[in-house]
């Protein structure tokens, strides 16, 4: 029997949450793909977590396809949470890209104050009112950590394309591959083989070639697979307008905006087709000579625009090849000016612009304060390139028609006074007594979240964020960016064996009236404040380090939520930019690829019906669309034994060649090698009779041609050939195997005529015989 | 194609050529350069009849045709592949005329350039001789030669196959040619900057940017270890250390694997990786050889040296001139010098500076492919790209030098023969505060060499001489593996099969000696052919088939019958159903049916006796839906009485149905139209015996056709001779006596198509 082979969703079917799945080779248990919404909702992960099926144990790696939260959000938390510790595998643009989406991800939720409104205080004066206006969005996060997004990827082994990577160990015999599926910078489809039977997992990708970023997916390369598991997310999408006609609808909105004084709001994502959305940028400025500025504000944003410039290997010929012409990088952007924080958006002159901000869902990040700064005029637009996530503000801004108004929250993160202030100060004498004693007694702590998670929004909240700087070998962490950084003045313990965040037990004493207190506690510490200003002043010298900002967390501050109706007054317009296939070129791809069973995953209930019932009628009679947690049994009812091929057998074998393939038919008698193995030898009687097997693939138009050519009158009449006066040809197909290779019927009808046999002798042409 | 040469081991080449056409088990390995020689290296493998050729360079001490490797030697449009292991000057000059066709044939000397007055030129003879100078090391070739044997490259399309001046095509090569991207990213580099120079320098145009261009477009790209397939060869490639982008090709050729290592380091410095150990042992390695049993000092003392020296220099106030090429070695002691100046605060107010516009140009190359590149910087690259130097700045021209106080230059070229180099040399060589430190290869002959030996005079570029008082220091920094790394890496491999190349024959016979007596068990062959010397290598790589499908639901039995479509895609086998066949391929098979109306107006109870008077097996019945009746003859063919006028034949095309729906055909026709009724041989008492006579005729005259000599043996045997080969066949079994085994082949299968030919039709369902 073949392979063995399970899927078992875990999360993203019949919907368009976040992918995850889990697949099974032969009891090696692949984790593809570890996805996350936007809002980062634990529930999600319930099936990965839920302890007596012990899923996540049983992970023996992990597959990440596309560097994006969609795809590879889950992994920081998983891996720390649930305990997975099984290698993952990504290319190099997912690892470092991905890395950087968390980053963006953590950062936007964690960040207390803009570093630049801060620094612009000349005089380090805590007058509240001020600070407050310049805090940004936040909220009480404590999913996981800095740390956590570092231990998780640094030990990702990075493979190339079409690398073939040799499972050892208990997966003995399982080869993976990456390989290109367009969509996102090192965006992957991956190849399991094991015994020469592939399963591919192949989602979102794009068999487009784009007009910059990236090459089309060479999915249609692999026909044939045992198994093939792609989404069905695009499969109701009509098909798209060229993409020409695209990138100018794209840019006459912008410029219709521009020129009418407005500003625009690209909500991206933190690292993927906001790549793609820049070179287009770039170039349409370039050609028109335009001056709009053009903002990209993540909080990682010169590290992706540098990483991608390392990433020319990966992006499409024409990138590579204008490199090689002129040694100009891409990304070497001279339109599209880089921002890591607000402030630095507001000390540009007002005026039209166009900023691309994280995240995507205006759930958080960026775009979220810009959204909500901007939606109230009617003047400016808000340009969606994607479709949002289920459930989060961009897809409530696409439904049609928009919306009048939207809810959101604003939360605010303000540094701590008064007697909250004396109170955290209290806490952290208190805390680095303890830690120096836990720090002698303890040799390994766990890094964690400083935050206590279940306090309540008000509740004094502590963020130390220590990086040590990395040893000069570079092999603890990928940490480099921020070695220049002074944090405070905490001495990290030294027992910590590495650059981590330390953890403080929130424990509070508690008496009849309440948590003790001293108070002694609850005087102003001026020294501390003033030592808090001057280490910002450090700062001024490394403000060019973009993610510097990341760890000016040394006052004590809390975070303040407050409800807010924005109105939306502003143009809303959706383009799809996604870099996805469209569902008629889904379904042309399938039967194309047409492997022998097909399971559909991540896409809306519909999509997936809709594309399982095209399958069923055109690709391959076994498609699956399992529910979630179903575990379904794809196993290849293929059977297989290897064979010796003698050299007298060969010798006496004529192959025909067609295209890549020699086929010849064979006689052999069974005999036994020496070594044991089953081999073919040539036969000593007379071979039986076989079937004449016809080999060829004919085409009704092709051959028309063809007969044409040779001088004989054809035409199609009512889904027959019409050869000559009275030759009729027919296909009958057998329709539900389209594509791919089938058994083809054809019907040749006719009088007794010369032009019978001539007819006959064209059609037998076409063929080799066998 | 004309050979001029046709040498003795020519010959035998040529005549392995001819033979690759066929799927022989032979893997044949030239060395059409770097045979017991440095430089030009190339490598011509075929096994299989797939032909792959490694590396493609000149050689620097010759001129002109003797340059090259021995290109006429092969067959250029047999080549299915050319590999391209790094971008040294030397191994990709020759690519240009393989890929891109000229229009004429030219000779290009040197000696009318006027290469003193152009410091760029110098720079690019720098650059294309970066490996020459070893040549210059190890065989003690002048400088002049070496500015000889640049000087007069052949530029002809010797892969045409006339000279015809002007219209000469297309170069006859089809095959692919692939390379890193950073290989190729520098290859097109240099080769524009040779087009520069040559611009100002000849009239002659050998070839302009879009020449370079063009054959830009032909170079495809391979990132490490990608795994592709051109023409069932699979090839991936691992990092090779050496320069950025080199690789060592791993070539899989049915199952049997050949490792190229190319030039080759095994030492990681400060932005390169070490050269990776492959995952699977090959089974041949070819393998360079260029340091032969010397070892280098271990890094970290060079660079101490090499810091040392210029700290102290800096310290007493003096100058510090680094001669060195633009390319390879060159970025990896910036990056020291850097580093250097980062951990020593007080040197921040001295200078540095690199004075060379194509190793600016490569800068961007370096700052782009950080990726191939080792951990350390990429771990860095996460804070700041390290090729952006903090302490280290370009300089365009001396102009722009302002000579006031300790500094450190590093200028090319490493020969001090002209330019920048040369200059500041002139200028600082009398003070005995500065410095000279030599870096790389020095090359014979040039005033670097002659200052090694620290003279006491040395003569100005200007004529006059002048006091050599400036230290002058010598601290190699090779990226060629030693005697240790070599061995090691061999030991961790342990290939059953060593060929060395790129060595010079003392140096390679020496390493050879010592690797036999470390692989002193016997199993291990070392090779050392010379240029054009075959080594041939019999890999009887036994042919393994998957069956698979339906029919392989069950194993067979030892002696039970398997027949099926043999499937071969690349060297793999499938054996499988016919039905199977559009499952496990993109091949299709197909059916045709065919129906054939034939007017007949007789009765149909006539066909029928008529065909069973033929046909053993004629059924009659009638059709379920149309109520008519049928006749199924020979279980192949239907024969349907569609209206009183007409008949109809439906059958399913082969070539024993048509020919039984053929004589049906003509059977039919000769009913209907009542011509002389077809005279049906009634029971013609043949006997056996006159049947078996008329056989053995028949059997006779079409092994003589095909054999020629053909005599009758006693006891119903045949006696074939075939060039002297005598084989005996048994008529009645079929079997055939020979000591050829070859010719038995031949005859046991010529006889049993004949008997299959003259045999009757095989009853259907037997």
């Amino acid at each position: 029997m073949g392979t063995s082979v399970q899927v078992k969703p875990l999360c993203g079917v019949y919907n368009e949450n976040p992918l995850s799945y889990l697949v099974s080779i032969d009891g090696f248990n692949f984790l593809v793909d570890c996805g996350w919404n936007d809002q980062f909702d634990t529930s999600l992960l319930e099936p990965l977590s839920r302890k007596g099926f012990r899923v996540a144990s049983s992970v023996d790696a992990v597959l990440l396809s596309h560097p994006d939260t969609l795809h590879l959000g889950a992994l920081p938390y998983a891996m720390k949470q649930f305990g997975i510790s099984a290698p993952v595998f990504a290319t190099e643009p997912v690892y470092r890209l991905g890395l950087l989406t968390m980053y963006d991800h953590y950062l936007s939720r964690k960040v207390k104050f803009d570093l630049g409104n801060l620094l612009s205080l000349s005089a380090f004066d805590l007058d509240v009112d001020s600070v407050f206006s310049h805090c940004m969005q936040v909220s009480e996060f404590d999913l996981f950590t800095l740390d956590d997004i570092d231990s998780a990827f640094q030990n990702i082994i990075r493979l190339t394309y079409s690398q073939n990577y040799y499972v050892s160990g208990k997966g003995e015999g399982i080869v993976i591959a990456p390989l290109a599926a367009g969509h996102l910078l090192g965006g992957t489809f991956w190849k399991i083989t094991k015994d020469g039977e592939d399963v591919i997992y192949a989602v979102d990708f794009n068999h487009r070639k784009e007009k910059l970023l990236l090459n089309g997916t060479v999915l249609e390369s692999f026909v044939r697979p045992a198994v093939l598991i792609t989404d069905a997310y695009n499969a109701l999408l009509s098909n798209q307008p060229p993409r020409r006609q695209k990138d100018q609808q794209l840019l006459d909105a912008i410029l219709k905006t521009l020129r009418a004084d407005g500003n625009i709001l690209v909500p991206v994502d933190t690292a993927g087709r906001v790549l793609e959305l820049l070179l287009i940028l770039e170039q349409y400025w370039e050609h028109h000579h335009l001056t709009y500025p053009i903002f990209f504000l993540t909080y990682v944003s010169s590290s992706t625009v540098d990483y991608a410039k390392s990433f020319l290997e990966w992006m499409s010929d024409k990138i590579a090849k204008s490199f090689e012409d002129s040694r100009d990088n891409a990304f070497l952007l001279k339109h599209v000016t880089l921002l890591i924080s607000k402030s630095e958006l507001e000390k540009v002159p007002d005026g039209p612009k166009i900023v691309l901000a994280s995240m995507a869902s205006l759930e958080v990040g960026f775009s979220h304060d810009i959204f909500v700064d901007w939606a109230a005029d009617s003047k400016n637009l808000v340009l969606f390139t994607e479709r949002g996530q289920f459930g989060t503000l961009a897809r409530v801004l696409q439904s049609d028609p928009p919306p009048k108004a939207v809810k959101v929250t604003m939360s605010k993160r303000i540094p701590l006074v008064g007697e909250e202030l004396a109170a955290y100060e209290e806490e952290q004498n208190r805390k680095r007594k303890e830690e120096a004693l836990k720090a002698t007694l303890i040799k390994e702590e766990e890094s964690r979240a400083t935050l206590g998670a279940e306090q309540a929004v008000g509740d004094p909240m502590i963020i130390d964020a220590k990086i040590k700087q990395p040893s000069s070998n570079g092999a603890a962490l990928q940490h480099g960016a921020f070695k220049d950084v002074f944090i405070d003045g905490f001495v990290s313990p030294p027992s910590s064996a590495g650059p981590m965040f330390p953890f403080y037990e929130n424990t509070f004493e508690w008496d009849d009236f309440g948590e003790v207190i001293n108070p002694d506690d609850y005087t102003r510490n001026d020294e501390d404040m003033d030592q808090a200003s001057m280490q910002v002043g450090e700062f001024n010298g490394k403000l060019d380090e973009a993610s510097a900002s990341l760890f000016l967390d040394a006052t004590p501050s809390k975070v303040v939520s407050s409800e807010q109706t924005v109105y939306v007054k502003c143009s809303l317009v959706y383009m799809d930019f996604e870099g996805r296939s469209d569902g008629g070129s889904i379904k042309k791809i399938l039967s194309h690829v047409s492997p022998l069973k097909l399971v559909l995953v991540h896409g809306s209930a519909e999509a997936t019906e809709h594309l399982k019932e095209h399958c069923l009628k055109n690709v391959c009679p076994y498609v699956f669309a399992p529910q979630i947690e179903e575990s379904i049994d794809v196993t290849s009812d293929l059977c297989a034994y290897k064979v010796q091929l003698s050299e007298k057998l060969m010798s006496n074998v004529l192959f025909k060649k067609l295209g890549d393939f020699e086929v010849a038919w064979v006689d052999a008698e069974v005999g036994k090698a020496e070594n044991g193995t089953l081999s073919l030898l040539p036969l000593s009687t007379h071979p039986p009779p076989h079937k004449t097997v016809l080999v060829g693939d004919i085409k009704m138009a092709d051959f028309k041609q063809f007969l044409a050519s040779q001088g004989i009158q054809v035409e199609f009449a009512g889904g027959a050939l019409r050869c000559g006066e009275h030759v009729t040809l027919r296909k009958v197909g057998d329709s539900s195997q389209k594509g791919g290779g089938n058994i083809q019927h054809i019907i040749l009808e006719g009088p007794l005529s010369e032009e019978y046999y001539k007819i006959r002798d064209h059609l037998y042409s076409q063929f080799y015989a066998l | 194609m004309a050979s001029a040469s046709a040498a003795a081991p020519a010959s035998s080449l040529k005549r392995a050529n001819s033979t690759t056409s066929s799927e022989s088990d032979e893997l044949i390995i030239t060395p059409l350069g770097a045979g017991n020689e440095v430089g030009r290296s190339c490598v011509y493998m075929s096994f299989k009849g797939k032909v792959v050729m490694f590396d493609c360079g000149i050689h620097p001490a010759f001129s002109g045709m003797a340059a090259l490797p021995y290109f006429d030697e092969i067959d250029p449009s047999a080549i299915d592949l050319l590999l391209v292991t790094h971008s040294f000057f030397n191994f990709t000059f020759y690519l240009s005329q393989l890929t891109m066709h000229l229009g004429h044939m030219i000779f290009f000397d040197l000696v009318y350039l006027p290469i003193y007055t152009a410091p760029a030129y110098a720079l690019w003879v720098q650059l294309s001789l970066g490996p020459c100078c070893f040549t210059s090391i190890f065989s003690g070739k002048g400088w002049l030669a070496l500015t000889r044997a640049c000087s007069k490259v052949f530029f002809g399309t010797i892969f045409s196959d006339g000279l015809s001046p002007v219209n000469v095509p297309q170069t006859t090569f089809k095959g692919r040619v692939f390379m890193t991207h950073a290989t190729k990213a520098i290859y097109k580099l240099l080769l524009s900057d040779y087009v520069k120079v040559s611009k100002v320098s000849v009239e002659d145009m050998l070839y302009d940017e879009q020449d370079i261009l063009r054959s830009m477009d032909k170079i495809e790209v391979i990132d490490f270890h990608q795994t592709l397939e051109v023409n069932g060869i699979r090839f991936w490639c691992y990092t090779a250390g050496h320069v950025l982008g080199a690789a060592m090709f791993m070539v899989d050729i049915a199952g049997v694997r050949i490792l190229y290592t190319g030039d080759y380091s095994r030492e990681e410095d400060r932005h390169l990786r070490a050269a990776e150990l492959p995952q699977f042992s090959p089974d041949v390695c070819i393998i360079e050889s260029t340091y032969g049993v010397q070892n280098h000092q271990p890094r970290h003392i060079r660079e101490k040296l090499f810091t040392e020296v210029i700290h102290s220099t800096i310290s007493r106030g003096g100058r510090v001139l680094i001669p060195a090429f633009a390319l390879g070695r060159a970025q990896e002691l910036l990056l020291i010098l850097d580093e250097y100046w980062e951990n020593h605060r007080d040197l921040h107010n001295v200078p540095i500076y690199y004075a060379s516009p194509l190793a600016k140009r490569c800068m961007a190359v370096y700052q782009t492919y950080i990726n191939s590149m080792n951990d350390r910087i990429r771990n860095q690259f996460a804070s700041s790209n390290p090729f952006d130097f903090k302490h280290i700045s370009p300089l365009k021209s001396l102009d722009e030098f302002r000579d006031v106080g300790p500094a450190v230059v590093m200028a090319s070229p490493g020969g001090l023969q002209s330019g920048l180099s040369r200059q500041l040399f002139d200028k600082w060589c009398s003070d005995k505060r500065n410095a000279c430190v030599l870096p790389g290869y020095v090359v014979e002959g040039t005033p670097a060499k002659a200052i090694m030996s620290e003279p006491k005079e040395v003569t100005l570029a200007s004529g006059l001489s002048a006091p050599l008082n400036m230290g002058v220091h010598y601290i190699s920094f090779s990226a060629h593996a030693d005697y240790n790394q070599t061995s090691t890496f061999l030991k961790e491999l342990m290939p059953p099969n060593i060929i060395l190349v790129h060595g010079e024959a003392n140096e390679m016979g020496r390493l050879k000696q010592k690797l036999l007596s470390v692989f002193a068990d016997g199993n291990t062959k070392i090779i050392t052919p010379k240029n054009c010397q075959s080594v041939e290598m019999h890999f009887n790589s036994q042919k393994m088939a998957k069956t698979i499908g339906k029919l392989a639901e069950k194993t067979p039995a030892v002696g039970e019958i398997l027949s099926g479509l043999l499937v071969k895609k690349g060297f793999t086998y499938q054996i499988m159903a016919p039905d199977d066949l559009h499952v496990f391929s993109q091949l299709s098979t197909g059916s045709v049916i065919q129906r054939i109306t034939i007017p007949y107006s007789g009765a149909f109870a006539v066909l029928k006796h008529r065909l069973n008077l033929i046909y053993e097996s004629v059924e009659a019945s009638t059709d379920e839906e149309s109520g008519v009746l049928t006749l199924k003859v020979h279980d192949k063919v239907t024969v349907k009485q569609e209206t009183e006028n007409h008949v109809s034949l439906h059958w399913t095309a082969d070539p024993i149905s048509d020919m039984v729906s053929d004589s049906v055909v003509a059977l039919v026709l000769n009913a209907s139209r009542e011509l002389p009724k077809l005279m049906v041989e009634s029971e013609q008492e043949t006997t056996e015996d006159e049947q078996s006579k008329k056989a053995d005729k028949i059997i006779h005259a079409l092994l003589v056709s095909l054999f020629g000599d053909v005599k009758y043996e006693n006891e119903g045997k045949l006696l074939i001779n075939v060039d002297g080969t005598t084989a005996l066949l048994e008529k009645q079994s079929g079997e055939v006596e020979c000591e050829n085994e070859g010719l038995k082949e031949r005859v046991k299968t010529a006889y049993r198509r004949i008997i299959s030919a003259i045999k009757p039709i095989p009853p259907p369902g037997s």
